[in-house]
């Protein structure tokens, strides 16, 4: 796993290294090497679980629901959609993603529901009710 | 989706330990410029910050932004598989070019950051006429 943590480097950067930055950037995705690196990043992702559901998270900055599709099949979650243009507007800068994510059996597929507040999506994958934890009565 | 909303709290997603409680580590965030004749515009890749959560200060030359998560996953769950941080974010530059200071705008949507920094008049290319 690539770690997107860095510690906090202080670092100066004048306007020019910024403007490198941002020619190295869109150089990369002009050649379609990087993906959505830089501007999304790798799309990692979160999964954890409780007694009633599983949830996943991803970060999406800049990607508003209309634009985004999740799909569940054979308990393969897939996340996929594109990023609206961040400044210019040109078109050359709407960046496709997609990431699939493995979920353990036993989700409900009509127990889905997902949330995209502030560029990170919330999906909660309900767990069907022989999946719960039960506690048993002893007589 | 906007997201100027105020964090309003969720079931799911608790607010976050207050900072007291955890040494603060910080996210050091993914941004982009653009420059044209008029200044630069700065968008700086914050996913989990909402309007309030964002600190702007120009001290001279230094810029610093942070970004204060308004959600972490809750303490409860099980972790599962985790790839992200959820750490706040902050990011510092230094400018070579004077900013009109009193003009800057800025505007959180979607967990982007959007500055707006316009260059200060003395700082504008200047079109010098051939006599």
């Amino acid at each position: 796993m690539i770690s997107l943590l860095r510690p906090d480097l202080s670092r100066s950067l004048s306007l020019e290294d910024w403007l490198r930055d941002s020619l190295l950037y869109d150089d990369s995705l002009a050649r379609g090497r990087s993906g959505l690196s830089g501007r999304l990043g790798a799309l990692p992702a979160d999964l954890y679980e409780d007694t009633e559901a599983y949830h996943a998270l991803m970060e999406l900055p800049g990607v508003t629901k209309e634009n985004l599709e999740v799909t569940l099949e054979n308990s393969v979650l897939r996340v996929s959609g594109k990023s609206h243009p961040v400044a210019s507007g040109a078109p050359e800068r709407v960046v496709e993603f997609s990431r699939s994510l493995a979920v353990p059996d036993g989700v409900n597929p009509a127990g889905v529901s997902a949330e995209l507040r502030d560029g990170i999506l919330h999906l909660r994958l309900a767990k069907h009710e022989e999946r719960k934890p039960r506690t048993i009565r002893i007589d | 989706m906007t997201t100027t909303s105020t964090s309003s709290t969720t079931t799911n997603l608790p607010t976050p330990p207050s900072a007291e409680t955890q040494t603060r580590r910080f996210r050091r965030p993914p941004y982009e410029v653009e420059a044209d004749a008029e200044g630069y515009k700065l968008n700086v890749f914050m996913p989990g910050v909402a309007k309030d959560g964002v600190t702007i200060s120009l001290n001279g030359r230094n810029l610093e932004i942070e970004g204060k998560l308004h959600d972490r996953p809750n303490a409860s769950w099980r972790p599962i598989l985790t790839e992200l941080h959820w750490h706040d974010y902050r990011l510092r530059l230094e400018l070579n070019v004077r900013v009109n200071e009193a003009q800057i705008a800025a505007q959180v949507t979607d967990g982007i950051l959007r500055l707006s920094l316009p260059k200060a008049e003395e700082a504008k290319p200047r079109r010098i006429e051939v006599l």
